[in-house]
């Protein structure tokens, strides 16, 4: 008895000091959404007054202090499609390689996921240096949007194929015995079934990719080069948003204001692509009726 | 529901052949019936011979020594306490013990004097023959529609009126195709337990099987759809060949017409008694079964 009313007085004590942990718990989600607040206000109270439409469809002029972003949003669109293109269908074919094929802990899957691992957290300048040594040398792409949107792809396929990989996991053993059960092949039960399954993870990675993407800037300078022109072809050399954003800021002086233009523009583009993923997730809940999402 | 597929005298070689050489037993499965004899003369010639079958999961025994034969036409009960082996043995008849990591199994399962575990036995061929029903209901998180299409459309059925006629003749047949008529491109997910469940069957019979193997089958469900199912099982009787794994004594007795007892002594399930459910439910020979089917002790 005497042993089981200590911790009992000793909370008593406690009691009697002011307790700071809430407030203090509940400053720090404060302090974050302040700092975020003031960053995006601070964006767009800079460039609201840009973001026009002959801003969004106009050529740059007097290195982009006047006119607008058309070619960089059309290089930007080219090189990021080229990246996802290439990055979604191999990450889907080794996610499915490591989480439905090779047993889960074989040495095969730990070598794999290491090197993924440390290929996820190399700073983007090695792949741009990468990428400029065999694609734009050795395969002679140039500096191009060919270039630029295979590098950015490397860069993203470790991300990709994490999250792919973990839903793919979620999906319930249960979804496999009931396909092998019906005679399904396998890969037939990886195409109907667990892939379907795993679409909001597979959308969730996508999305984190293509923010990574979006935001990269040293792994496009030595491959995608930051030409401001409208490209004409692929292997024409192309400027994203995040390099006009960068190189506005950097050297030119007096870009601060289609700087800001840019700057929201991405920002509001992150913003859409995040609605789309959760109105497709609901669209996805709808049809399967499930209540959650197999996601990592 | 019509079956006249099923009452082909000559379809075990027709499901032999297609097991030894065709991917899809389906299209075998509907090939035009002879009418020799009805299902009834057939009670006793065995679908499935299992002989000194053994399993192991990492080196545990979960089976030892079973030998069974299994009747066509009949519903078998599987009984016996949990960790008796009852599920493995199920999931040894159509082999979907492969997909049990660790499992070992050797001795012989003979479907229709065809060894299923000798190499080269076409697996989809023989999951599509013997159709598997669990515990817990499991259609795919999508629409009812596409839970039945799906195991048509992978078996080659491409024709959309075959596939829609086959989809009302097995919701009819489970008793769901009123109830789920006006609502087929819901998800679902939206059923209740018992109505998923007669969904999964449905699903397996869309595939026109000889056999349903189902495992608990209605544990997972409230005591409505409990009589549901069953009254479904007895409705089977005749047309499929169905083993039923319960550790429901009273579902065993109102379901089966045979009754095989597994036990577990720690060193893998085995059978102590088996035969038809009136004599090992009242006059077992065996005092183990006895004081089982009595209820004394579990």
């Amino acid at each position: 008895m005497s042993e089981a009313s200590q911790p009992l007085l000793a909370h008593r004590s406690a009691l009697r000091r002011v307790d700071w942990s809430a407030p203090a718990v509940c400053a720090i989600p404060v302090a974050v959404v302040a700092v975020m607040a003031w960053m995006l206000g601070e964006i767009a109270w800079l460039g609201a007054d840009k973001l026009s439409w002959t801003f969004l469809t106009e050529a740059p002029r007097n290195a982009g202090r006047e006119g607008g972003i058309g070619p960089i949003i059309a290089s930007t669109g080219l090189i990021v499609g080229i990246c996802l293109a290439t990055a979604l269908p191999l990450a889907v074919a080794t996610s499915v390689l490591i989480a439905e094929y090779l047993p889960a802990h074989s040495r095969t899957v730990r070598v794999m996921r290491t090197l993924l691992d440390v290929l996820a957290a190399v700073p983007s300048i090695v792949f741009g240096v990468f990428g400029y040594a065999f694609f734009a040398l050795a395969l002679g792409f140039g500096f191009s949007i060919l270039s630029g949107g295979l590098t950015l792809a490397t860069m993203i396929l470790p991300i990709l194929i994490g999250s792919i990989e973990q839903s793919l996991r979620a999906v319930p053993l249960d979804m496999r015995i009931a396909g092998a059960g019906l005679g399904m092949t396998r890969p037939a039960v990886i195409a109907r079934v667990l892939l379907p399954l795993a679409s909001p993870g597979i959308l969730a990675g996508t999305l984190l990719g293509l923010g990574r993407a979006l935001a990269e800037t040293a792994a496009l300078v030595f491959t995608s080069g930051y030409v401001a022109r409208m490209p004409e072809s692929l292997l024409d050399s192309g400027r994203t948003l995040s390099i006009h954003v960068f190189d506005l800021s950097m050297n030119v002086p007096g870009g601060s204001g289609p700087a800001a233009g840019t700057t929201l523009l991405l920002v509001l583009l992150l913003l859409v692509l995040n609605g789309a993923l959760l109105w497709l997730i609901a669209i996805w809940r709808r049809r399967t009726g499930m209540s959650f999402t197999l996601t990592p | 529901m019509a079956d006249s597929h099923l009452a082909s005298a000559d379809r075990h070689e027709l499901h032999l052949d297609a097991l030894d050489r065709h991917p899809d037993v389906a299209d075998a499965a509907t090939s035009p019936a002879n009418g020799n004899g009805p299902a009834a003369q057939r009670q006793g010639e065995p679908v499935w011979q299992v002989r000194d079958l053994n399993v192991t999961y990492a080196g545990m025994a979960a089976l030892s020594g079973i030998d069974m034969d299994i009747h066509d036409g009949g519903v078998t009960a599987i009984i016996g306490p949990s960790g008796c082996g009852k599920s493995t043995f199920l999931f040894c008849l159509n082999r979907l013990s492969d997909l049990i990591p660790g499992c070992r199994v050797d001795g012989r399962v003979m479907l229709h004097s065809h060894d299923i575990f000798s190499p080269g036995t076409d697996l989809t061929a023989l999951r599509r023959h013997v159709g598997i029903i669990f515990q817990k209901p499991n259609p795919f998180p999508t629409t009812i529609w596409r839970n039945l299409e799906m195991p048509l459309k992978q078996s080659g059925i491409r024709d959309k009126a075959e596939i829609a006629a086959r989809i009302e003749e097995c919701l009819t047949a489970v008793g769901l195709w009123n109830e789920v008529r006006d609502r087929l491109r819901r998800p679902a997910l939206g059923l209740s337990g018992g109505q998923q469940q007669r969904l999964c069957i449905a699903r397996a019979l869309t595939l026109r099987p000889e056999a349903l193997l189902m495992d608990e089958p209605c544990s997972a469900l409230d005591p409505i759809a409990t009589g549901v199912i069953e009254e479904l099982i007895g409705e089977f009787r005749g047309k499929y060949t169905t083993v039923v794994v319960t550790h429901n004594l009273g579902q065993a007795r109102r379901i089966g017409t045979d009754v095989a007892f597994f036990w577990n002594e720690g060193r893998g399930g085995r059978i102590i008694e088996r035969g038809p459910v009136e004599k090992v439910f009242d006059a077992p020979e065996d005092d183990l079964t006895r004081l089982y089917v009595e209820g004394r002790i579990a």
